[in-house]
């Protein structure tokens, strides 16, 4: 080895380390870039046949990725994605039975049952009569436009989770056809961790959308399971859909990229779609039950109770509500609207038109266990406000622990991938030391060959 | 640890926005006085208020319906008190006539006066309230006795909601208060006195004095069961009044918060978020210092 082996080692140092300080720009350029893992230069002594030569080779970028801690992000992520639009959704619910104001269902009832107290004091007084019946069709109004309004949210609900499914199935073909580019890439020996790094970025997307697993397989591609099914796998991607039940229940479908479609609601456990089911068949549908339970126990209560007295007409057996099967169909019974005659205040047709024996006993209604043969409408109504508030505070519980587990694995995900400026501060300090080294021993080769060639030329 | 740029600003940004969203309801509390705005802030409060207010709205509507009727109860006992003092005046009518030393002419002047007496007696008991003819039972919409005194109307009790569960007979009974049915119908009684009188009939005025003296009782006593009444629905009224007080302060209790609580809360959160803004600010200035210097 001679001089000109100098020039070559140099030239190898000089290479190997503006490839380093290459990679130590990238870090500090992409401190800040969502998804980025931080690269370190591979170094390593180039190896020429069986001599010991002592150059350095650049082999090529390292990502300080760790799968472990990559798989808890996103399942972390989809926890947190879960619980968050369930807590968003049911603040829509919670905003109905705000009773805290004095306005809603809940003074509805107290203002029926408040309305058959008044007719008790006044039973031929007109007003009164119509009191009442404005008031039946307030509480069956209210009834139904709040059922209503849950049943639309209920819908909106099922729309966008059929939205986050096809976001989620353009984010499982873009993640296939980066398999497809990382390995094309490192078929021919070139660096895919920018690849790499944006494939993370949209596993990530997607497991706010949907719970996600993901391993790598025999040929190092990623493979991605979505709800318990294989979504991506190879260059292949599946696709996810929503459709109902014959009961209305939400049901999530995977079309797999190798064989047949299979339901895996079952399996479903957490992202956005997660939180929708989650809302959309269990809290609406809880809520909806009670309201139902209220319309039809009030409803045929008060139904029972009038139905026995005897309006100024002298007729009686009138029901005051019809579609009292549930809170969506309730109504001021199309028999009693614009009548007030028919009002039954009296308990006898010989008491007809004063008597307000009726009326009594339909005020009374108020402090009998007519809901489910247990409470009154009012403690019914109480219950349902609190069932709600509970379910709404335990999301917002569930959202609140949930994120902050996300915020913690994702610490830990940045401690292990992200970039730390201090330490590029110092990475770029010793390969720029190391350069300048190696540019010394360009110029003693050189002046050592000048040397030499002044020595034999003259 | 290895702690990267990303983390530092990620734990600042969670920390102020975590502040922030406390001192959000910290000052929403103190500026409304309420420690509710959703039923999510406690639920079982909630689920209380949503009782309480119920009881608060039941109350109210029995405290109206006692008012309704408490005015019709009353001009039935004022009524009845003028009733008596008519048949006051018909048997002194009857003392007098019964008097030897009056001749049929001067009977026949205080039978005009008696049968003015029943024309008045039948305009007090054809009385009507607010909710109908006070003595016909529940025929109340049509007057109970016609102008010779024949009633009408039936001894039914017309009774109101007046409490959770109570209720209450707010009519007073016509039938037995005038007529037959409570012993002496007060018209007849008068008839008789009127046809004794101007047909000087003498031996028919003394027993006339005791029977009218019957009938006064009768209606008497039908004013005192009024009064009773009235009283009744004064006592009702009395303990909802109570209720109310003592419902409105569980309710606030329930659903408001003690204003010095949500001040002391309210600088609490704010100095720390002031604090933590400050904490912010000294590590984004080493993070922005040169360290490539």
């Amino acid at each position: 080895m001679g001089l000109n082996g100098l020039l070559g080692l140099a030239r190898d140092a000089l290479a190997a380390n503006s490839f380093a300080l290459d990679v130590t720009g990238q870090n500090v350029a992409n401190v800040n870039t969502p998804g980025y893992v931080r690269r370190s230069a591979i170094l390593q002594t180039r190896i020429a046949g069986n001599v010991t030569y002592g150059g350095v080779d650049a082999l090529g970028v390292q990502r300080s990725v760790d799968q472990f801690v990559d798989a808890r992000v996103y399942d972390a992520t989809g926890n947190a994605a879960s619980a968050q639009t369930r807590d968003g959704q049911l603040a829509g619910v919670e905003g109905l039975f705000n009773d805290t104001n004095g306005t809603g269902l809940g003074s509805s009832i107290s203002a029926l049952f408040g309305s058959f107290s008044a007719l008790s004091a006044s039973p031929t007084d007109d007003a009164a009569r119509a009191n009442v019946l404005s008031r039946a069709e307030d509480f069956a109004s209210r009834l139904r436009d709040t059922s209503a309004t849950i049943q639309t949210q209920r819908q909106d609900e099922l729309t966008q989770a059929g939205d986050v499914t096809k976001s989620a199935n353009d984010l499982a073909s873009q993640i296939a056809k980066l398999n497809e580019q990382i390995k094309a890439a490192e078929n021919v020996g070139g660096d895919a961790s920018d690849l790499h790094d944006k494939q993370g970025s949209l596993v990530g997307q997607l497991s706010q959308l949907v719970d996600v697993h993901t391993f790598t397989d025999a040929h190092g591609q990623l493979v991605v399971r979505a709800a318990g099914a294989t979504l991506v796998e190879g260059n292949a991607a599946g696709s996810l859909s929503v459709t109902t039940d014959a009961a209305g229940a939400m049901r999530l479908m995977m079309n797999r990229p190798q064989g047949s479609a299979i339901d895996v609601t079952a399996h479903l456990t957490g992202g956005q779609l997660a939180g929708l089911k989650e809302v959309r068949d269990n809290d609406a549908t809880a809520v909806l039950a009670r309201l139902d339970q209220l319309a039809k126990d009030v409803g045929n209560a008060v139904n029972a109770q009038h139905m026995s007295g005897f309006g100024t007409d002298g007729s009686t057996g009138n029901a005051v509500f019809s579609g009292t099967g549930s809170a969506a169909t309730i109504a001021l019974d199309a028999g009693m609207v614009g009548h007030p005659e028919k009002v039954a205040a009296s308990s006898s047709a010989a008491d007809v038109p004063g008597g307000s024996g009726n009326a009594v006993a339909l005020a009374a209604l108020s402090t009998k266990p007519i809901v489910g043969g247990s409470i009154t409408a009012a403690d019914a109504y109480g219950g349902l406000v609190g069932d709600i508030g509970q379910r709404k505070a335990q999301a917002a519980q569930d959202s609140d622990l949930r994120g902050s587990m996300k915020a913690q694995v994702e610490a830990m995900r940045s401690s292990q991938e992200g970039v730390s400026v201090d330490e590029e501060m110092i990475n770029l300090t010793k390969y720029q030391r190391a350069y300048e080294a190696a540019s010394k021993l360009v110029s003693t080769a050189d002046q050592l060959l000048q040397q030499l060639m002044n020595e034999v030329g003259r | 640890m290895r702690v990267s740029d990303g983390m530092r600003l990620e734990s600042m940004t969670q920390q102020l926005a975590q502040l922030s969203q406390r001192e959000l309801t910290a000052s929403r509390q103190a500026s409304t006085g309420m420690r509710l705005s959703a039923p999510s802030d406690d639920p079982v409060a909630a689920a209380q208020a949503a009782r309480v207010q119920a009881s608060l709205d039941a109350t109210d509507g029995y405290r109206t319906t006692i008012r309704d009727v408490r005015g019709d109860v009353d001009l039935a006992e004022t009524t009845l008190a003028s009733a008596g003092d008519i048949l006051t005046r018909a048997g002194e009518l009857a003392m007098q006539g019964a008097n030897g030393s009056l001749n049929a002419s001067d009977r026949a002047a205080l039978g005009q006066e008696v049968a003015q007496l029943k024309d008045q007696m039948v305009t007090l008991a054809n009385a009507k309230g607010s909710t109908g003819y006070l003595f016909g039972g529940t025929a109340s919409t049509t007057p109970p006795f016609d102008a010779a005194g024949t009633f009408a109307g039936n001894p039914n009790d017309r009774v109101a909601a007046v409490g959770a569960n109570v209720s209450m007979t707010v009519s007073v009974n016509g039938a037995t208060a005038f007529t037959a049915a409570g012993g002496r119908d007060v018209f007849t009684e008068l008839s008789n006195l009127q046809t004794a009188l101007s047909t000087n009939n003498v031996a028919a005025l003394s027993p006339s004095v005791a029977t009218l003296d019957g009938a006064r009782r009768q209606v008497l006593a039908a004013r005192l069961d009024a009064g009773t009444k009235l009283a009744r629905l004064d006592t009702a009224d009395a303990a909802h009044q109570a209720g109310q007080t003592t419902l409105a302060t569980q309710r606030s209790g329930l659903l408001q918060i003690d204003p010095a609580a949500a001040y002391t809360q309210l600088q609490a959160t704010q100095a720390a978020v002031e604090q933590s803004i400050a904490v912010a600010r000294s590590t984004l200035a080493t993070l922005s210092q040169n360290r490539f210097g």
